[in-house]
Parts: C-alpha cells; sequence; structure tokens
C-alpha cells in the first residue's frame, strides 16, 4: 500500500473487536482508529475524513446506521462497512440502499474483512 | 414419563380418574325421582278419588238400605200391632195378614239389596219366622170360626207362640236396620278419615320434595357454581363425587372436568405460546449477545493463527484469555436461555426472590441497553425467602421489565426495581416501575384481560400480563398497577413469604 495510507475507522461495543482489528489492519498497512462509544466516533468524524468507516450495527445510543448517515454526510466518497449480527435480508438491503459500502456478518474472520476493505480501496483508488 | 409422573404426584385425583369415580356409582337420574314422586303424587290422588267414591257409594246404598229396613220394621210393627188389638179386645185378623203381606212384599222387593248386606241367617230367620207367624194367624182364624169353648188351652199356646215369633220379628228387624245403621256410622268415620290420612301423604310428599329439591338441586347447583368460580380462578382440578348414587348433575360434572382439563390444556398451551413469544422477542438480542463473544473468539483466534510466530509469549496468553473467557460468556448467555425456555411443571422451591429478580433483569439486559433505559435495582440481600417456581417467576419478572422497556421505547427512561415487606400481610412485594407514558384509568381496567395490548399489532400476543396474573395468583400472590399518566407506571408483585 502506497502513501497517503488509507486512514479506517473501526467502530464496536465490544473491546474486543477493535482490538484485535486494529492490530489485523495495521498489519496490512492501514492507519487505523478504534472507537467504542459511537458518540466519540461520530464526534470524530465531524472532525476528520475518513476513507472507510467499519461500523457495528447494533449499539447502545447512536446505531450503525445512524452513523452511516453522518458519515455520508460528512463525505460521500467514505466507504462504510457495516458489521451485523444478525445478517438478515433485510438488513443488508437497507444498508446498502442507504448507501453502505457493504457489511459483513459476525462472527468473520480479519481476511474476510480485509478483502472486502481491499475492494473498498480499489473503487477508492479507481 | 417423569413429567407424566409429576402430574399426578401434584394432583390428588386425575380427571379421568374422578370421571371413572363418578361414574361408577349407581345411576338414580333427577327426572327418575321428579317422575316417580309426580307418579306417586297422582298415584294417591287417583286412589282417594276411587276410595271416596266407593264410599260414597257405599253410604248412599245404606242409606237406601235403611229405608228398606225401616218398611219391613213397620210392617212388622203394623202386623203385631193389630196382632194385639185382636188379642186385647178382639178385633179384625184382616189388618194383621194385611201388613204381614206387605211384609213380604217389601221384603222381596228388596231382598237382594238386603241379602246383600244382612248376614243370610238373619233374612232367613226373618222369613221362617214370618212364615211361621202367618201359619199362626191362620191357625188362630181357623180356632176362632169353629167357635170351640174347649180350645181354649190350645189358643192360649197359640197366644205364647205368636207373641214370642212376633217379638222375634221385631227385633230381628230392628236388628238388620241397627246393623245398617252402624255400617253408616262405620263407613262415615272412614270417610273422615281417608282424607286427612291422604293430607298427610301430601304434606310428607312436599316436604320430601322440598328436602329432595334443597339437597339434590339447590345444594349441587351451588358446589357446581362453587366449581365454576374455582375453574375460572385458575384451579382445574377436577370435581370429585360425594355422593353414593350418580344422575343428571353427574353429567354436568363430567361435562365440567372434561372444560377444566380442556382449558388447562390450553393454559399451558398459551404459558407455551407465552414464553415462546417472550423468546421470540429475545431472539434478536440473544443472536446479537450471543454473536458478540462469538465474533471476539473468532478475530481473536484468527490472530492467534495468523501471527503465532510473531507473537510474545505474554501476548499469546491474552490472546488465549480473551478465547477463554469469550467462550464463558457466550456459554453463559445458553445457559441462561436454556433456562428460560426449558419446558417444566410448576415445581416449587425455596427462594430468594432477588436472584429470581436478577435472572430477569440479567435476560432483559440487552433490551435495556438498546432501548437506552437506565436501571436502578434495589433488592437487599436479606429478604425472606418464598416458595415458588423459579423459571415461572423469573418469566413473570422478565415480563413485566420487557414491558415497563416497552413503555419506555422512546428512550431515556428509567426503569426502577424496588422491594419491601409487609410484615402484616406476610407478604414481599417487588415494585417494577418505569417512567414511560403512564396508562388510562381504561386502559388499566383491561390490561390483565387475555388478548389486550396497546402494542402495534404483532408486537405483541396481549397474553403477558394475563398469563403472568395466572402464574402469581399460582403462588398465592397478587400483581397490583398504579399508574399516572404522563409519569408512569408501577406493577407490584405481591408472594406469600414461605
Amino acid at each position: 500500500m502506497g502513501d497517503p495510507r488509507i486512514q479506517i475507522m473501526v467502530l464496536d461495543d465490544e473491546e474486543i473487536v477493535g482490538k484485535r482489528l486494529k492490530t489485523a489492519l495495521e498489519k496490512s498497512n492501514y492507519e487505523v482508529e478504534i472507537f467504542q462509544d459511537s458518540q466519540q466516533a461520530v464526534a470524530r468524524i465531524a472532525e476528520k475524513e475518513f476513507d472507510i468507516v467499519v461500523t457495528d450495527v447494533r449499539m447502545e445510543g447512536i446505531g450503525g446506521m445512524e452513523v452511516l448517515e453522518h458519515v455520508l454526510e460528512r463525505s460521500a466518497r467514505t466507504k462504510v462497512i457495516l458489521i451485523t449480527g444478525y445478517a438478515t435480508v433485510e438488513v443488508a438491503r437497507e444498508a446498502l440502499t442507504r448507501g453502505a459500502f457493504d457489511f459483513i456478518a459476525k462472527p468473520f474472520k480479519p481476511d474476510a474483512l480485509r478483502e472486502v476493505i481491499l475492494k473498498a480501496v480499489k473503487e477508492l483508488g479507481g | 414419563m417423569v413429567g407424566e409422573f409429576d402430574l399426578v404426584e401434584h394432583a390428588a385425583v386425575t380427571t379421568t380418574e374422578a370421571e371413572k369415580t363418578l361414574l361408577s356409582r349407581p345411576k338414580i337420574s333427577v327426572r327418575g325421582r321428579l317422575a316417580t314422586m309426580l307418579a306417586l303424587f297422582t298415584a294417591g290422588s287417583v286412589a282417594i278419588t276411587v276410595v271416596m267414591w266407593v264410599l260414597l257409594s257405599l253410604i248412599d246404598r245404606k242409606i237406601e238400605l235403611i229405608g228398606v229396613a225401616d218398611q219391613l220394621n213397620y210392617e212388622i210393627l203394623q202386623a203385631r200391632r193389630f196382632e194385639k188389638n185382636f188379642l186385647l179386645y178382639g178385633g179384625d185378623l184382616e189388618h194383621v195378614d194385611y201388613h204381614i203381606d206387605a211384609t213380604f212384599a217389601a221384603m222381596e222387593l228388596s231382598k237382594e239389596d238386603l241379602g246383600a248386606s244382612v248376614s243370610d241367617e238373619c233374612l232367613e230367620f226373618l222369613e221362617v219366622n214370618l212364615w211361621h207367624y202367618r201359619e199362626l194367624i191362620g191357625k188362630l182364624r181357623g180356632l176362632d170360626r169353629s167357635g170351640d169353648p174347649a180350645e181354649t188351652t190350645a189358643r192360649r199356646g197359640i197366644y205364647q207362640k205368636l207373641r214370642n215369633t212376633g217379638s222375634g220379628l221385631v227385633s230381628c228387624g230392628q236388628k238388620i236396620a241397627d246393623r245398617e245403621r252402624e255400617s253408616v256410622h262405620t263407613l262415615l268415620a272412614v270417610s273422615k278419615v281417608v282424607p286427612v290420612v291422604y293430607l298427610l301423604l301430601v304434606v310428607a310428599l312436599s316436604v320430601y320434595a322440598a328436602v329432595f329439591m334443597r339437597r339434590h338441586m339447590m345444594q349441587r347447583l351451588e358446589m357446581l357454581m362453587a366449581s365454576a368460580r374455582r375453574i375460572g380462578a385458575g384451579d382445574f382440578s377436577p370435581i370429585i363425587p360425594v355422593r353414593k348414587s350418580r344422575d343428571e348433575f353427574t353429567d354436568l360434572a363430567i361435562a365440567i372436568n372434561r372444560m377444566s382439563r380442556e382449558l388447562e390444556r390450553r393454559e399451558e398451551f398459551l404459558l407455551q405460546s407465552q414464553k415462546l413469544r417472550a423468546v421470540g422477542s429475545l431472539t434478536a438480542g440473544i443472536a446479537h449477545e450471543v454473536n458478540n463473544p462469538i465474533n471476539n473468539i473468532m478475530l481473536t483466534a484468527a490472530v492467534l493463527q495468523e501471527d503465532f510466530e510473531t507473537l510474545a509469549g505474554d501476548e499469546k496468553q491474552e490472546l488465549i484469555g480473551d478465547i477463554v473467557e469469550q467462550t464463558e460468556r457466550a456459554g453463559k448467555i445458553i445457559r441462561n436461555l436454556l433456562d428460560f425456555a426449558r419446558e417444566s411443571e410448576i415445581s416449587t422451591e425455596r427462594l430468594k426472590i432477588g436472584e429470581v429478580v436478577g435472572n430477569a433483569i440479567n435476560l432483559a439486559a440487552n433490551q435495556l441497553k438498546l432501548s437506552g433505559v437506565g436501571l436502578a435495582c434495589d433488592i437487599p440481600d436479606d429478604l425472606p425467602e418464598v416458595d415458588g417456581d423459579r423459571q415461572y417467576l423469573s418469566q413473570v419478572f422478565l415480563n413485566l421489565i420487557l414491558n415497563a422497556v416497552d413503555a419506555m421505547a422512546d428512550g431515556g427512561g428509567t426503569l426502577t426495581v424496588s422491594s419491601d415487606v409487609s410484615l402484616d400481610t406476610q407478604c414481599i412485594a417487588i415494585h417494577i416501575s418505569d417512567t414511560g407514558p403512564g396508562m388510562s384509568p381504561r386502559v388499566l381496567k383491561a390490561i390483565f384481560d387475555p388478548f389486550f395490548t396497546t402494542k402495534s399489532s404483532g408486537s405483541g400476543t396481549g397474553l403477558g400480563l394475563s398469563v403472568s396474573l395466572g402464574i402469581v395468583q399460582k403462588h398465592g400472590g397478587e400483581i397490583k398497577v398504579e399508574s399516572t399518566v404522563g409519569e408512569g407506571s408501577t406493577f407490584t408483585v405481591l408472594l406469600p413469604v414461605a
């Protein structure tokens, strides 16, 4: 991956998800910021434009769908990847119609996310 | 099989056993009894009518016979009067003959009638003596006609015989008349007694009918009404026979037993579907809840696998520790879910109610979090224990908590769970309060009705509270509710102290 490095935000209320994804994605040479609290994440989105936002759908307070809207309001080019706890067709369809780039269902391996991120990067770069 | 055995253990008599016992008794139907009573009454009335008719006819006849006997007597007396006249003053014997003929005529005329009522001896005696009398009169006339003074002695003998026969005739006639009078008196006396006896019988029958109505109809109806109330209150134990015989009420009792068995089955079904509803509403939460630790395990294991060679020892330890911890977390969620969904009969045990409420709160924790509802729980450890079914009571509290959360769906509310002990009623009270919109008195009145719901169609069955109330009442407790529009509602579960 060349410079400037791809900026990725990972938002999940599970601490371990953030920790592991940070390790895994930094290994693939992305710059990663992790958040557990969606409030703080939304505030950070207002400050900084991320290339890719990976967010959980079901969270206390501000949910993933709302985060998606915040991100797209802030920057339309940012790719949002949703993590869904229960991947039903409706959730997926809604996410995509609302402008999400893709979604990934729990439980997933870091490699699966890397693949989706790679697709997003290609689209960003293209 | 174990479940069935438990059921037998719980209820003293099962419905089918009760039915068998109900049916095994000899059948004496109410209809049969009533028909018998009516038949007795009718038969009595017919009998009294016949008896009175016969008696009155007899009396009528006797009076007629008295007339006949009097006529006989009169003729005999007349004959004797002329006989005496003849003896004393030497009158005409033709008059005596005339009255003897009249006596014969009267006797012939009513011989059948007299024969029917007076003994043959008496009649025969009368007839023989009458012939004898006439003979004597004939002889007397013969003597008289000869005019021989030497026959005075014979005349004296005839006089003597004439007197004896005559008095015999008179007393016989008198006897016949007296006898007839006497029998009229007897018949009249019987006629007086018969209606009195019948009246007594009617009174006795009426008293029996009243007692029968009271014992066999009213008491049984009251008993069945009491059973209906009992079943309405949720006690589905069958009606057990108390009498030695069976009748139409037995059929009703059997029908009621079948109904209550059906109701019990339906209630179980409702409880089950209620449970399914709660499970259904929890499923999304549970899926999320279970997916989180599994995802954590997956990510951690994947990182461990990828970087196994490069990771330091303590880093590996940390990752493995995370995996173990997250596996435990997933297992605990599954255990809670299984505890909740497990099929079980109500089985009581000594419970710390705080634990049961705590368990329900844990199950609802995710819903609380997602709805942004705050929790204030204050249940002291030293509450007295209660006797109850852990699963069912936990279901009640979960249901009340989920309702409270639903009431605060707009977010930002606080769920307050508190408790107190009432010493005079020996009850523990668990209060579950929300800060939702509250309920109007109209809604408040209906909330325990089955199928009543304020939730949009599809999201609630309207069974939660009615089933919960049923469960708590089975524990000898009660659910009370207070609500103020705009401020929130408080549900209070009262359970008797063990």
